[in-house]
């Protein structure tokens, strides 16, 4: 454990800051000295290795009523105490005040730039939301496991600020593992040192599967919900068709700052100004690492079939060519990401009444 | 086939005016390598030399491959075939190699997209292998009038010749460990209840040839268009085949240390029959892609007669499905599979991470998460293969330069940290 | 394919739907054939997941 005697600050909600019940969630925050209620038990926990510097309490409306507001004035209070690390809560199953623990470790901690730990039931639905921005402890569902619980952010507190190497990331970093420290996943995947090679584990599963013995895959793939297709269109005659791409080919300087990899932004262009009929083309460039981008760059039409599309619309082959390219980079992007994209455009698709979409990929 | 690589452990490399090996120690007459490296080159204008060791303050930049030390020492003109060396077989015979040493070599006009880095001091070189060992940095500069595509190339074979005339210098030096691989395919006992493995080892892939053309990686030969083929592991492990000339965690040194090659022939006749390997380049084109993988596991279900394989890939999101498409082809032909494959997101979890997917590849290895960024909190006194201003890295928008006293890298750009082929102690858990 | 209920099978990464090879008035006409494609298998219907190519399924 570390020498220094780490700075600490907890947040509380009102009835465990002990200002009182459902009739005091409006309170606005107050500061106290020292540890109040469950911090009691967590400074115990810690001992001579953390000193909790203050408890930050709130009233779970107030809090919740506006939470920028109610991250800024925490963020000023916590300040002055120039903490290391931040507690909150733990919260068990209170949505409210899960959702408030998590935003406070996410904001103040973040801004603060210094690791922040709280404690929710699995249901509570400040999991999903804050499980990758701080840690959250898995509690039980009620204050009867409230030992339980702050024996885990105590335990993750210990890994977290710990000056001895117990953790196996090849980054150096001190973190324990979700199973082994009993807090969610937060989402990252992080390279570890092991004892076999890539090689030999992989070779070990395969004499396994050769041999019909049970073996454990490294990665086990998921199964997506299918979506039911739509169904047909009746008449291209009458129907408004748009281009969406992700190959990342935009304005030249990139203006929406599409990201080559990784990337988690669409924007649109209209196609008057980004495809001029008559005139030069205009410079482009293409925010995408993920494939040599030179025939694409010496005519765009390639991946974006905008003068066929047009072609297609004065012969009355299809009713109308949507006049504006909605535009993403797709590389290496996060199975998530893309599905909050794809939901953002099929949005701005059924609000502005298009009837198909051509996507293009590369 | 029967290859014999001898090892000498290198423990004190110095410059001097002899270049040779004695008691362990290789001394470089830093001189006589340059004129060794310009001779015939019109590409190159003059090459700096450098030795540096771990500990230095020292950060080298622009790295186009790294080499392990090798000649061969019984067969004319064959050191790296096709490369150097006139175009003959590799992996038979007997080769020295050098270890304790690497030779570093950097491309200081290279207008890649990113290269690798190399520190000898600090968390990047406890990472890498290579930050671990004493180092023979080569930076050549180009010509007035050379074309920039030609240089790399000269660049890459400056690497190689630099790793034989290193070798060579070790003549007469007794060897510290020497290593067999010997296979013998048509020979292999069929009936010895031993399952047969081999290895699909997609050696190339195009899709970030600069200018369009290929790094030329088989015996001196572009492979873009190569259908899949038999060779034996020693070609891969005898200087047949070199890494990627933006290393990408395929360095030459890697190459020549193959993981699962090597893997395999340690279990031979143990707990598997190591049945051969077949190379394959990830193809662009859909069709050739299929047909590809049609022609790749027939090769290794009907012609070598594996009960499993495993696979070996490139870095990259195409070759990730290149491979898996090969596999999937083996599984349908009743060969087992193992998959390789590398996270190329940091987020999400394992299953997510895998961008390609199906039923019949239940068998997966990670061999790391490649694009996990890592500070490295490393200002170094000198830079080498360009300058503190070169820039290293980053995805938009940040910017950070080689001379910055903290900077983010993704640890596949740290050359000497993570393997393509398996040879890492590296695996990848959701936190 | 995660979602995809609708997919045709384009000519190559660096250019889906094209080829650099042929003069630009024949890359054009098979651009056209492409888009033409595209939007027939708009007009059909499927009952799960179905991979196309420019002369049928796949």
């Amino acid at each position: 454990m570390s020498e220094k005697k780490l700075r600490m600050v907890h947040y509380l909600n009102q009835f465990f800051g002990q200002i009182g019940g459902e009739e005091k969630a409006d309170v606005a925050f107050s500061v106290k000295e020292g540890p109040v209620g469950p911090g009691v038990l967590l400074q115990k926990l810690l001992g001579e290795d953390g000193t909790i510097m203050a408890t930050i309490i709130c009233g779970d409306n107030y809090f919740a009523g506006n939470l920028d507001r109610a991250s800024e004035e925490a963020l000023k209070l916590v300040e002055p105490f120039k903490p290391d690390i931040l507690f909150a809560g733990p919260a068990f199953a209170a949505g409210r005040y899960g959702l408030n623990c998590g935003e406070f470790c996410k904001t103040v901690g973040g801004k603060l730039g210094i690791p922040a730990i709280t404690g929710m039931y699995q249901e509570n639905p400040g999991v999903e939301i804050y499980r990758k921005d701080c840690y959250i402890a898995q509690t039980g569902d009620s204050a009867a496991k409230m030992a339980e619980a702050v024996n885990r952010m105590v335990s993750i507190a210990r890994k977290v600020i710990s000056t001895e190497t117990h953790s196996k990331v090849l980054a150096g970093d001190q973190i324990g593992k979700p199973s082994e420290d009993e807090y969610f996943p937060r989402g990252v995947l992080r390279n570890e040192h092991t004892e076999k090679t890539a090689a030999c584990r992989g070779l070990d599963m395969l004499l396994a599967k050769i041999k019909g013995q049970p073996f454990v895959s490294e990665v086990v793939m998921a199964k997506y919900d299918s979506i039911p297709p739509p169904p047909p269109v009746k008449d291209l005659k009458s129907c408004e068709v748009a281009l969406v791409s992700d190959c990342g080919l935009c304005p030249k300087g990139n203006p929406h700052g599409l990201s080559g990899r990784g990337n988690k932004v669409w924007c649109t262009y209209e196609t008057k100004d980004l495809f001029p009929e008559k005139g030069s083309l205009p410079e482009y460039e293409v925010a995408h690492t993920g494939y040599y981008p030179k025939e694409v760059l010496e005519n765009p039409y390639r991946i974006l079939p905008v003068d066929i599309m047009r072609e297609l619309e004065n012969e009355g082959i299809i009713g109308k060519f949507h006049p504006t390219y909605f535009c993403t980079s797709g590389n290496v992007t996060p199975n998530l990401v893309c599905h909050d994209m794809g939901e953002g455009i099929a949005a701005e698709i059924k609000k502005r009444q298009i009837g198909a979409v051509i996507l293009t990929s590369t | 086939m029967n290859l014999e690589i001898e090892s000498i452990d290198i423990r004190e490399l110095k410059k001097g005016a002899k270049t040779c090996v004695s008691d362990h120690v290789l001394t470089v007459n830093l001189k006589e390598l340059e004129q060794v490296l310009l001779k015939g080159s019109g590409c190159l204008k003059s090459v700096d030399i450098h030795l540096v060791y771990p500990g230095d303050s020292v950060r080298i930049v622009n790295l186009m491959d790294v080499v392990q030390p090798r000649c061969k020492v019984d067969v004319q003109d064959a050191h790296f075939p096709g490369f150097i060396g006139k175009v003959q077989r590799a992996g038979v015979g007997r080769t020295r190699s050098l270890r304790g040493i690497a030779v570093v070599v950097a491309n200081p006009y290279t207008k890649r997209h990113y290269s690798a880095l190399l520190d000898m001091s600090g968390k990047a070189a406890e990472l890498s292998k290579y930050g671990q060992m004493r180092n023979v940095v080569v930076v050549p500069h180009m010509a007035e009038d050379a074309e920039d595509r030609d240089f790399e190339d000269v660049v890459k074979i400056a690497g190689l010749k630099t790793a034989v005339y290193l070798a060579q210098a070790a003549d007469g030096h007794p060897a510290d460990e020497i290593e067999h691989f010997d296979l013998h395919l048509p020979s292999l006992p069929r009936d010895n209840g031993l399952p047969r493995v081999a290895c699909y080892y997609q050696l190339y892939t195009p899709q970030h040839d600069y200018k369009g053309i290929s790094d030329k990686c088989f015996y001196g030969t572009d492979v873009r268009n190569l259908l899949p083929t038999i060779i034996h592991p020693n070609e891969v492990l005898d200087g047949g085949v070199t890494g990627h000339q933006t290393i990408r965690s395929l360095d030459t040194y890697t190459v020549q240390n193959h993981g699962v090659i090597k893997e395999l022939y340690s279990r031979h006749g143990r707990d598997l029959t190591f049945c051969g390997v077949v190379i394959g380049v990830a193809n662009m084109d859909p069709v050739q892609r299929q047909r590809k993988a049609m022609m790749a596991s027939g090769l290794i279900a009907n012609v070598l007669g594996a009960d499993g394989v495993m696979t070996v890939k490139a870095h990259g999101g195409m070759p990730h499905v290149d491979t898996g498409l090969v596999a999937e082809e083996c599984e349908r032909l009743g060969v087992k599979t193992v998959y390789s494959i590398q996270c190329l997101v940091g987020h999400g979890s394992l299953a997510e991470a895998a961008i390609y997917g199906s039923n019949l590849l239940d068998a997966i290895v990670v061999t790391g998460a490649p694009v996990e960024k890592m500070k490295l909190a490393f200002k170094p006194e000198r830079v080498l293969g360009g300058t503190p201003k070169t820039k290293i890295y980053h995805p938009d928008p940040v910017t950070q330069l080689a001379g910055d006293s903290t900077i983010e890298v993704e640890e596949f750009l740290i050359a000497g940290v993570h393997d393509q082929t398996g040879g890492a102690r590296i695996i990848v858990s959701e936190y | 394919m995660v979602g995809i209920n609708r997919a045709l099978r384009g000519q190559t990464i660096t250019n889906l739907l094209g080829d650099s090879n042929l003069p630009p008035e024949k890359e054009k006409e098979l651009r056209r054939k492409y888009v033409l494609r595209a939007l027939e298998i708009l007009s059909t219907d499927v009952q799960k997941p179905q991979m196309f190519s420019l002369d049928g399924v796949e």
